[in-house]
């Protein structure tokens, strides 16, 4: 059995020699020592039963795999972000919400001033904003407190890009007309990709950070 | 590896060493392999972990860390999705084999 010491040499000396991440490190410390061992029991001092097996992955084979693994590594994570894209974007839960307030724009519109519209349609999905806290708080939110969060953002930035427009383009004179519906899929979409893709981001982050946190620790000495 | 007739086949080892053996880690294949074969056939590390590791990746195999003396050692084994491979990956082994001997061998009538 080789010291801990001589251990701690061989893992400081794979550092050196490119070996960023800690599964790997683990998995290299464990072949090279292996390797070792079974030298010394034939007779070789340690340092040249090293040397022999460092040869063995040739001049810079430990590079090469920390740049393979890397690789994989951000396959795997993007793969995750896709998995997690899809996932998110899947009704009901971003597409079927913005669609709900389309919708309720339009209803309130055949009674409402335009102005008003967006005041109900605003404080309405603020009320649904506290239900989910609420709901969150008392535990009987499957939602995550982050994903509302992300739904609140981002009703009240469309709400204010869409009374920007709308202060400046007030003057049309039918509520249906092809600018509305043009402005508000201007808005509506850009809305979807933009909540989507923070959403996605905040859900991977965790998972993220599971997959990459172990390894990507600076294993320099 | 000595020939290039080996190249490309080193999934099938792994499918058929860690079937046979339930889990393994890296050292212990690469002696293994050059044990059953008589040192004909030597995996070097560089193609050794990135196999793993790709199959790894792919969920053919999972990993399981244990401690053996002072440090951590990482297990490779089959999972579901790998054995299913590992038998399909057998049986056209088993279909490349009997092609080729029927090629070296040719039965006249």
């Amino acid at each position: 059995m080789i010291t801990q010491v001589q251990q701690n040499s061989i893992r400081i000396n794979i550092a050196d020699r490119g070996i960023e991440t800690i599964d790997l490190e683990v998995e290299m410390v464990d072949h090279i020592s292996s390797a070792v061992e079974y030298r010394i029991e034939g007779g070789m001092s340690f340092r040249d039963a090293y040397k022999a097996t460092i040869i063995e992955f040739g001049p810079r084979g430990l590079e090469y795999l920390q740049a393979d693994k890397n690789k994989l590594l951000i396959k795997k994570g993007l793969k995750l972000i896709a998995h997690k894209f899809v996932e998110i974007t899947t009704p009901p839960k971003v597409f079927v919400s913005l669609l709900i307030g389309v919708l309720v724009y339009f209803v309130l519109s055949f009674s409402l001033d335009k102005s008003l519209s967006f005041n109900v349609l605003y404080y309405g999905l603020c009320f649904l904003s506290f239900v989910l806290y609420a709901f969150y708080y008392f535990k009987k939110c499957k939602i995550k407190f982050s994903q509302i969060n992300a739904f609140n953002s981002i009703f009240g930035i469309i709400y204010y890009l869409m009374y920007i427009i709308f202060r400046i383009d007030v003057s049309a004179e039918s509520i249906y007309s092809h600018s509305d519906i043009y402005l508000m899929s201007m808005i509506m979409i850009p809305g979807l990709i933009y909540t989507s893709f923070f959403m996605v981001l905040v859900s991977t982050n965790k998972e993220l950070n599971q997959e990459y946190g172990d390894y990507i620790i600076a294993t320099k000495r | 590896m000595k020939s290039k007739l080996y190249k490309g086949s080193i999934e099938s080892y792994l499918f058929q060493l860690l079937s046979q053996n339930g889990r393994m880690y890296g050292y212990e294949i690469s002696k293994k392999i050059k044990e059953i074969t008589d040192g004909e056939l030597v995996v070097s590390e560089s193609k050794l972990y990135p196999a793993l590791h790709k199959m790894e990746a792919e969920g053919l195999l999972e990993v399981e860390v244990a401690i053996t003396g002072s440090r951590l050692r990482k297990y490779y084994k089959l999972t579901g999705k790998g054995v299913k491979a590992s038998q399909n990956n057998i049986e056209e082994i088993r279909a490349y084999i009997n092609s080729l001997s029927n090629l070296l061998n040719p039965k006249f009538s």
